[in-house]
């Protein structure tokens, strides 16, 4: 492994979903810090694919205003201490580009560049250790480095059956609602492909309802965020 | 078993040496060798669950598993085998036998793709209908009921939907109705007059009900398997206030009144509203609509030059439809050109045709339809247009037999010509069925063989140069994608021209007639003895074709010619040839390949968007009868601005005809959504089936060839 991000990116994608509201570009560095049985990108530590920054860099520059935003993604890019310059040499190609970074967490400090930052929130901190190989205090940090400025910052969560078979759902909840303020907190549902292949994570339809319920908490907590935004 | 039929022994000679040279399973991929064993066949349509696996022919349109698909699948090897001797006796005739059974040998071996091959000894391919010729006349063609040309909107209705079902059997591939809504709003207009439609002004629901109710008809019924366990390959278009104005502003309705984009656009819309509303119940593939969006060349103020659409409204209102499902496909070009079918574009300013339309008027018998039309319509002709037959070149085949860029280029150039004989060869023998009144529609001016291109397609141009050993999208791989191009463009506009051609035409002594487009020999009874004389030659009293000869008298037709370049979406020939030309050649490299490219770039391929588009965007106006670009994103875009950045940006690159393909998933339930999930958004039942756009058209992946859905499964992957 390579103490670069420079000689770490494996792909380079299309995205219309990464970053809300913008046709995109998402890029995945390889390797992470943690080991999650639902992560569909687990496929990116193993590959020796290398995407050349350079040519990545010479793309964003032919193609000036097709691309409104660029993700930066994983495995788990705040391992890298040179992200940060990697945002800047992007920003010097295309100022108007909105950068963003997927994080765990780990190292939430190194995505202070970035215009949004996106903070998976996997479990509750307590799992942590056992569910992912990683202390959950930096997860914990990393949702407070959040939640101090929410303007740019955002969570979400993947549910497993797992998280309902034990009740993460509610435990989760709990902790976000404990900073009482509002955020946008997306909930997305786990979905099988070829390159989990974890049939058994999909979620049973007996939890639908408590899927939902959680859905609407999130909503709330989106929705009270946004109207403090327009104050 | 050929050994059998009635053919000239040199065509038996030639298959069976075929058959020698190449062996089982390349007569089996033609689908003219076990296929003939009616009764093995028959064994293996009833074993496999879906017609696509027990097909000699495939195509994702059919999905008919019954006992009908059997019945039509059986005479397929049949067809093509009589299809190639058809192909062969008339090149023969036209070209001499060296080249006929050059063109066979071409075929069979996988060299050159003659598309439906099923159909090349009696129909011609895909035509652009114009509905206002059924406004005017009503359905003479069909002769057991015939239909006066409709009074109300209902019956219209009826009347486009005989007129589709009728037409689209006599066709090969596709039948574009690309004047729909103008003549529809011909009737909606009169009916609010009449007052049998409600007036929107005052009562818009309820107008808004029964349009909606019609158009409802107008779908399902097009979506019906009425074409031997098909539906009818449609295509509609949508257009904007500047198409609209190029393609209309002249005709006038035979109550003296003209068409107004307003009230059109407003059917446009509710036609819109109306299929959005059926694709949430269930994936309706046909008609496929195409967004007909004028786009200009403006000059930036720094001198820089970009395209724009002409009407951003119309482009908002297409970006604002397309978001649910992504079911347009989208035409963005100048108002001088139009594709009216699902990738044929019509150069509605070309000479020739011009040539073609004035040259119809001049020819056409007291039956025809048009001689009123264009009188009373004048420029709208523009829009009826078609391919007679599409045959394809195998690139990467090219690339397999040349050693270098100039050997490429002359393999190249054979294999054109070879295409070009079986595309002149098919000219004739549609002209001769015309002849026979097998094909009425010609007869009745509802088409017209001048008005239809011979087709040369191509498939496979990157691997093509990759075969080559150069990476495709490099700057060289691009520049030699370029010199292909070219040779196809300069190739087929070497070949249009306009000829007199003389016909024969034998009077019989019992009145009847017959039409000859070639002087062939026939065999004939001459007082009493057996001769084989040419048709000019036949005398007073020779007893020919069952009859006895009165006269024989030759006529001048000036024949037009015109031939144009597509990239095909090759469901099935990009498999075919793939397979033939493994096993023909044994090269590792092709082990690679799961199936030829019908882009420039493979689906398969992960270049981004952008890329993907500068490249097609280079060559898309080189090639006049079409290509597609599919933007594949897998999740459903939520955001206007994000579809609308996605069509700006293709219209900058130069795109010109493109789909944005969503995955289409059904749940146990039947709710329709859009993504990669495996429960259902709505009501998490599981996903049953999925669809997408596979060659220009949403289908089931079920109805797929494998390699096709190895495509697919890569594109999706990440």
């Amino acid at each position: 492994m390579s103490n670069s991000i420079y000689d770490s990116i494996v792909a380079i994608n299309d995205t219309t979903i990464d970053c809300k509201d913008t046709l995109g570009l998402i890029i995945h560095v390889s390797d992470c810090n943690m080991n999650c049985n639902f992560c569909f990108n687990r496929w990116l530590t193993k590959t020796s694919n290398r995407v050349e920054v350079s040519s990545i860099l010479s793309t964003l520059k032919k193609n000036l205003g097709f691309y409104q935003s660029l993700t930066i993604s994983g495995g788990e890019p705040t391992i890298y201490s040179d992200l940060p310059l990697l945002i800047e040499d992007i920003r010097k190609i295309d100022k108007t580009l909105i950068i963003k970074v997927d994080t765990n967490g780990y190292r939430i400090q190194k995505a202070i560049h970035a215009d949004v930052i996106a903070l998976d929130y996997k479990y509750p901190f307590s799992e942590y250790i056992t569910r992912t190989g990683m202390d959950g205090t930096f997860a914990h940090s990393g949702l407070n480095y959040i939640m101090m400025d929410t303007s740019r910052g955002y969570i979400r969560s993947t549910m497993t059956n797992e998280h309902f078979q034990n009740n993460f759902d509610k435990v989760m909840t709990a902790e976000i609602l404990k900073y009482n303020k509002g955020i946008r907190w997306d909930i997305q549902e786990f979905v099988d492909m070829p390159t989990v292949n974890r049939p058994d994570l999909i979620i049973d339809q007996k939890y639908n309802i408590r899927l939902l319920d959680m859905r609407k908490i999130a909503m709330a907590l989106t929705d009270k965020y946004n109207s403090g935004r327009q104050k | 078993m050929i050994q059998n039929f009635s053919y000239d022994q040199d065509f038996k000679n030639l298959m069976s040496n075929l058959s020698t040279e190449y062996g089982k399973e390349i007569m089996n991929l033609e689908g003219i060798g076990n296929a003939l064993d009616i009764n093995n066949t028959s064994k293996k349509y009833f074993k496999e669950k879906f017609t696509v696996n027990a097909t000699v022919d495939q195509n994702a349109n059919v999905d008919d598993n019954t006992v009908l698909g059997y019945m039509m699948e059986i005479p397929k090897p049949y067809f093509r085998l009589n299809s190639l001797y058809k192909m062969w006796e008339t090149v023969r005739k036209l070209f001499g036998k060296d080249k006929a059974n050059e063109v066979i040998t071409a075929e069979v071996s996988g060299a050159i793709y003659t598309h439906d091959l099923v159909g090349y000894a009696v129909r011609s391919y895909c035509w652009a209908a114009s509905m206002l010729d059924i406004l005017n006349k009503g359905l003479p063609f069909i002769p057991r009921v015939k239909s006066i040309p409709a009074q109300h909107l209902t019956t219209f209705i009826q009347h486009i939907n005989q007129t589709v079902m009728f037409m689209s059997n006599q066709l090969d591939g596709a039948v574009a109705l690309p004047d729909l809504f103008v003549s529809i709003s011909y009737f909606v207009e009169k009916d609010i007059r009449d007052g049998i439609l409600p007036n929107p002004k005052t009562d818009y629901d309820r107008y808004l009900k029964e349009i909606t109710q019609q158009f409802q008809i107008l779908v399902y019924t097009l979506n019906q398997p009425v074409r031997g366990g098909q539906s009818p390959f449609t295509n509609i278009s949508i257009f904007d206030r500047y198409f609209f104005a190029k393609l209309f502003g002249d005709i006038t309705f035979p109550d003296g009144t003209k068409p107004d984009y307003d009230k059109v656009n407003d059917l446009q819309k509710i036609y819109c509203d109306m299929f959005t509303n059926e694709l949430r119940k269930q994936v309706l593939t046909f008609p496929i609509p195409t967004a007909a969006i004028a786009v200009e060349e403006i000059v930036n103020p720094d001198g820089t030059k970009a395209r724009k659409a002409m009407d951003p409204e119309f482009m908002d209102q297409i970006i604002q439809y397309n978001l649910e499902y992504g079911h347009f496909n989208i035409y963005t070009g100048e108002i001088t050109a139009l594709s009216s079918c699902c990738r044929l574009k019509n150069e509605i300013d070309n000479d020739q045709m011009k040539e073609a339309t004035e040259l119809s008027l001049k020819n056409m018998n007291d039956n025809s339809l048009s001689k009123e039309y264009i009188n009373t319509f004048g420029a709208t002709s523009a829009l009826k247009i078609g391919s007679h037959r599409v045959v394809t070149v195998n690139l990467p085949r090219i690339a397999l037999m040349s050693s270098d860029e100039k050997t490429m280029i002359d393999n190249l150039t054979h294999h054109l010509s070879l295409a070009q004989m079986v595309l002149e060869a098919h000219r004739y023998i549609i002209r001769d069925v015309i002849n026979t009144g097998k094909l009425p529609l010609y007869k009745f001016g509802l088409m017209d063989l001048n008005r239809q291109y011979s087709t040369f397609g191509f498939i496979g141009l990157y691997e093509m140069i990759h075969l080559m050993g150069e990476n495709p999208t490099s700057e060289k791989g691009l520049e030699m994608m370029e010199q292909v191009i070219s040779r196809f463009n300069t190739y087929a506009k070497g070949h249009d021209k306009i000829k007199e051609e003389t016909s024969y035409i034998v009077e019989f002594r019992d009145g009847t007639f017959v039409k000859k487009v070639i002087n062939s020999k026939v065999s004939i009874l001459r007082m009493g003895k057996k001769e084989s004389i040419n048709i000019s030659d036949l005398k007073y009293n020779d007893h020919y074709d069952g009859r006895t000869v009165k006269a024989v008298a030759t006529q001048k037709d000036k024949i037009i010619y015109t031939y144009n370049v597509e990239q095909i979406p090759g469901e099935s020939a990009a498999v075919k040839m793939l397979q033939k030309d493994r096993i023909i050649f044994k090269s590792p490299e092709l082990n690679n390949i799961h199936l030829y490219s019908n882009q420039f770039v493979p689906l398969s391929d992960k270049m981004i968007i952008a890329e993907r588009m500068t490249i097609h965007g280079t060559f898309d106006h080189k090639i006049g009868g079409g290509a597609i670009l599919h933007i594949n994103v897998a999740e459903k875009i939520t955001e206007p601005s994000v579809m609308r950045t996605l069509v700006e940006n293709a219209i900058s690159k130069g795109v010109i005809y493109f789909a944005i393909n969503y995955n289409f998933l059904e749940c146990q339930n039947g709710h329709i959504t859009v993504g990669k999930k495996t429960k259902c958004d709505q009501c998490g039942a599981p996903i049953i089936k999925e669809y997408t756009r596979v060659v220009g058209f949403i289908t089931p992946k079920e109805n797929w060839s494998n390699e096709r859905r190895t495509e697919d499964r890569q594109w999706l992957k990440t």
